[in-house]
Formats: structure tokens, sequence, C-alpha cells
């Protein structure tokens, strides 16, 4: 076998590796994890990790920072094009970072094994490149969101802390989130819907994409979600994707509260009047039963 | 000592042993997860004997079960106390209870971490037990309240799933990763500052255009609240007044 060909199925026998060790460590955590179904899962010989990595802290360092070169690069990726529409493509950054936190969740769900079990290897290992992926890359980023002035409102902190918290919790809390959203974690919908509200809170609007959707599903009965669909673009937000108890409160509705308030005052006056009576009835009738059974009732 | 003394001795020390032994298992359930953790040290943690575990919940299962429910009842418990009230400014309230909600779960965030180390197993508990307690969760607690929010006009521009996103992520975040927080804020998660400035952050995103027409609707909108609290409570009232009515209607008649 030439040489070349022997360095390519080291290299893929790696990988293999590689990704059934992160696989294994983001489900089961370090201590969980077994070397030899590591080795099953990539369906290489179980010996070959200790030729290839070494011990299991080796084999775990190494799928660690296998996870995180590859998140860098990702997230190297997401610049501005000074031709563009910013917001647009500030907005297809967010879609695109759910997207792949949600392909790719092994390194997050390895970062929390570690801090939850209180490691070593969490405060040698996962902080420093906690500290890394914020400083060199998502720091930058959303200070260069700022300065570009797609988002006005929100310090370049405020917005890190806005889109990990959101998305982070689509890794750590997936049914809580599919509940919120009323779709899988990881679906189409799911990842818009969030996205959606990201950019709403973060710019103040609604997006184009988000307008689009609204537009196609108001295609099927046009006449009062068309003129929902007008109201949200031109900013006025209230109606944004609210369900039906949230639209009723725009403007409040003073007078007919203040007449409940009085119906419902006047009714409770009457009636205690009319229990008033029909206790002293009862005490007419039989006091030593009526006292009984007013305080029974007044037990119920 | 009396026999009954000696019993309710007895009784204390079991309740103790008991209590010991559940935080015990939460803090371990919580940090090394169902798999990775040990009943003999769960069994030291707590300073009780190991044969007592079975003795008083069974195998490893029945105690991590019996853990859950000892978690979730506290938690549904202080959940529970976040009301409004006519007496006070309802905008007020609600930013102390999106501050008692983070603190509560900074306290104690064992259930919660049980939750995500079962979800990253993807055990079966976490399908058969864990599911249905978060479902639980969000429609009787979480969705009837942020509901309630919105219907109060604390919060006009975001619907009550989206309060739940947003604020369920904070929330979330302080627990799993909190090195993330900390770098932000420059200030270690739990600290009355990093529970400030993620309170007031989150407070200003969900009651932003609540103001903007004005100072006459803000306080048009806290009436509306008002009204909407004691409304209701006047019709509870009524309720509770016609069911007497008819109670001691009913006993007229029987007395003929």
């Amino acid at each position: 076998m030439p040489a070349r060909e022997d360095e390519k199925n080291d290299r893929t026998s790696r990988t293999r590796l590689l990704q059934a060790a992160a696989n294994a460590f983001s489900e089961s955590g370090y201590e969980g994890a077994s070397l030899r179904s590591i080795a099953d899962a990539a369906g290489v010989s179980f010996q070959l990790i200790q030729h290839y990595f070494g011990t299991k802290d080796d084999l775990w360092a190494a799928a660690v920072e296998y996870l995180y070169e590859r998140y860098l690069e990702t997230g190297k990726g997401l610049g501005f094009d000074a031709f563009g529409n910013m917001r647009e493509q500030f907005r297809t950054h967010l879609r695109l970072l759910l997207s792949d936190l949600l392909q790719r969740p092994q390194m997050r769900k390895i970062w929390i094994q570690e801090y939850f079990a209180g490691s070593e290897r969490y405060s040698k290992v996962v902080s420093p490149r906690i500290q890394g992926l914020y400083r060199q890359l998502a720091l930058p980023y959303y200070r260069e969101v700022v300065r570009l002035e797609i988002v006005k409102n929100f310090s370049p902190e405020e917005i890190s802390l806005l889109v990990a918290s959101v998305f982070q919790n689509n890794v750590a809390y997936p049914a809580f989130v599919a509940l919120c959203v009323g779709a899988p974690v990881g679906s189409p919908k799911a990842i818009e819907r969030q996205v959606d509200l990201l950019f709403h809170i973060l710019t103040g609007t609604v997006g184009k994409s988000s307008t689009e959707n609204e537009a196609q599903s108001s295609t099927a009965n046009s006449g009062n979600e068309q003129s929902a669909h007008a109201s949200t673009r031109t900013a006025v937000v209230n109606a944004w994707r609210s369900d039906s108890s949230a639209s009723d409160h725009t403007t409040p509705n003073l007078p007919k509260l203040e007449a409940e308030n009085r119906r419902l005052r006047a009714l409770v006056g009457q009636l205690t009047l009319e229990k008033h009576l029909l206790l002293e009835q009862a005490r007419a009738r039989n006091a030593a039963l009526a006292v009984s059974t007013a305080t029974e009732s007044e037990k119920s | 000592m009396t026999e009954d003394d000696v019993a309710a001795t007895e009784n204390r020390a079991d309740t103790d042993n008991r209590v010991r032994l559940l935080q015990a298992a939460a803090d371990a359930f919580a940090a090394t997860g169902f798999d990775g953790s040990s009943l003999r040290n769960i069994a030291d943690e707590a300073g009780v004997a190991f044969q007592l575990i079975a003795y008083y919940f069974g195998n490893k299962e029945d105690l991590w079960r019996a853990t859950i429910d000892h978690l979730s009842e506290r938690y549904l418990e202080s959940g529970k106390a976040l009301t409004f009230t006519v007496s006070s400014n309802v905008r007020e309230q609600f930013r102390n209870h999106l501050r008692f909600l983070l603190t509560d779960m900074l306290q104690r965030p064992q259930l919660r971490k049980i939750y995500v180390q079962e979800q990253l197993t993807s055990s079966s508990r976490y399908k058969e037990i864990i599911e249905p307690k978060i479902r639980h969760l969000y429609e009787n607690l979480a969705l009837p309240y942020f509901r309630e929010v919105v219907r109060l006009g604390i919060v006009s521009r975001y619907a009550p799933q989206d309060i739940a996103i947003l604020w369920s992520s904070i929330v979330q975040i302080n627990v799993v990763f909190p090195a993330h927080v900390e770098l932000l804020f420059n200030t270690p998660v739990g600290t009355p500052k990093s529970i400030e400035l993620q309170v007031d952050l989150a407070f200003r995103i969900l009651t932003e255009g609540a103001h903007e027409h004005g100072h006459g609707l803000a306080i048009a909108r806290d009436r509306q609240a008002e009204l909407l609290i004691e409304n209701r409570k006047l019709q509870e009232i009524v309720d509770s007044l016609m069911l007497e009515k008819r109670s001691l209607s009913e006993t007229l008649q029987r007395l003929g």
C-alpha cells in the first residue's frame, strides 16, 4: 500500500475516533464514557486509541480541542459585507450560529458535564476556552454589530448574554423550548421563531424573512392577517407573534373594567345581604341547628 | 423516657436521616449524574449508614425518584407564591418576581442540573419522568404566569411564549454556563450585582413600549391591572357567596 493511502487511513481513523469520543463524552461525561465503546463506535481497534492519543485524559483533551477548532472556524466566517443589507446579514448569522450549535452540540454538552462535575478539567481546559471564545470571537463580533449600528439599544456584552442564553437553552433545556415555540428544537420553525425573537429584541423590528413567513401563512385567509402583517411592518410591534390574549391590551379599556368593578361590588353587597336574611330565617326556625349549619357552610 | 417519647425521637431521627439522604442525593445526582453517583458516597455525605438507603427508599432508581419529588415539591411551592396584588405597582411586582426566580434557581440549582444531566445522556428517566415534569411546569406555572403578565399590560410587545423563551434562557445560562455570564458582567454569578444586572436587562426588554405613549397611558395601565386583579377577587367572593346561599336555602328547605 502506498504511503499516501496509509496517511489517509490514519487521518480518517483519528477523525472517526475524535467524533466518537466527542459523542461519548458529551452524553455520558468523562467518567461514564468508556474507551472500548468509543473504539467500537468509531469502528477502530481499541489499541489505536492509545497509539494515536495516549490515555483517556489525552483523548478527552484532543476531542475538546477538535471541537473547539471547528467552532472557531465557523465563527470566523461571520463577517459583514459592506455592500449588503447589514441587518439581514446579522439575522443570517444568528440563524447560522443556532443551526450550527444544534448540529454540533457536543462541545457545549461536554462543557456542561465538566462544569457540573466540578472537575479539574473544567478549570484547566474548559474555562480558558470559554474565555477564548468570548474574547476572540463573541465580543469582537458583537462590538462590530454595535459599531455598524445594527443594534442600537444594547451593549456588546448584553447582546452576547441574550444570544448565548437563548441558544444554549436549546442544548440544555430543549423540552421547555419546544413547548414555548410549539415545535421540536432543531426544526426550522423552532430556529426561525427564536432567531426572530432575538432579532426583534435586539433591533426593535421584525426581520424581513419573518414578515415573509407571515405573508405566506396569511395567503390562506387574507383579510385580517394582512392588516396584522401591515402593522408589524410599520414597527408597531404590539401584535408581534402575540396570542389572542395579548392583543386586546394595547389600549386599556378602563370604562368597561370600571363598570364591571361596580357591578361586582353591588353583587357582593346584595349577596351578602341575602345570605344574612337566609341566616336569620334559619335562626328563627331553629336556633341551635342554624348555628351549626352556618358554621358548616362557612367552613365549606 | 416513656414509650411515646422513644417513638417520637425515632420518628424525628427517621425524618432527619431521610432529609439528609435526599439532600446528599440531590447534590450527587446534580454533579455527576445518575450513573456517576455512588450510593455509598451519598450515604457518607449524609452521615447515614449505607444500609438505610435501601430501608428508606429502595434501590438507586427509587432514591433518584424520591429526590426528584422532594426537589419538585419545593420548587412548585415557591412558584405558586408568584401572584399579583392590588396593593402596589404591578410592574415593580413583576421585577421582584424575576429577581426572586433567578435568586431561587441559583440557590437551589440541583433540580435543574439533574434535568440537564438526564437530558444529556438521553436516559429513559428523562423521557418518562422529567419531560412530563417540564411540561407540567410550563403548562401550569410558567405559561399561566406570563399570560397574566401580558393580560395585566405589564408586557405589551411579547407573547407569553416569547417571555418564557427569553426568561428561561437567562435563568438557564446562569445554571449551565456561569463562566460566560461572569465574563460579561465581571462579577460572579449569584451575587446581588450580577442578579440585578440581568433582571434589569430582562425587565427593560420586556416592559419596553409599555410607557411609550406617555405617562397617561402608563397610569391607565396600572389602573387597568388593579381593576383586573380586583375584579377577579370580587368574582371569587361572588362565587363563594352563591355557594353559601345555595347551601343555606337547601338547609332551610330540609327543615321545612
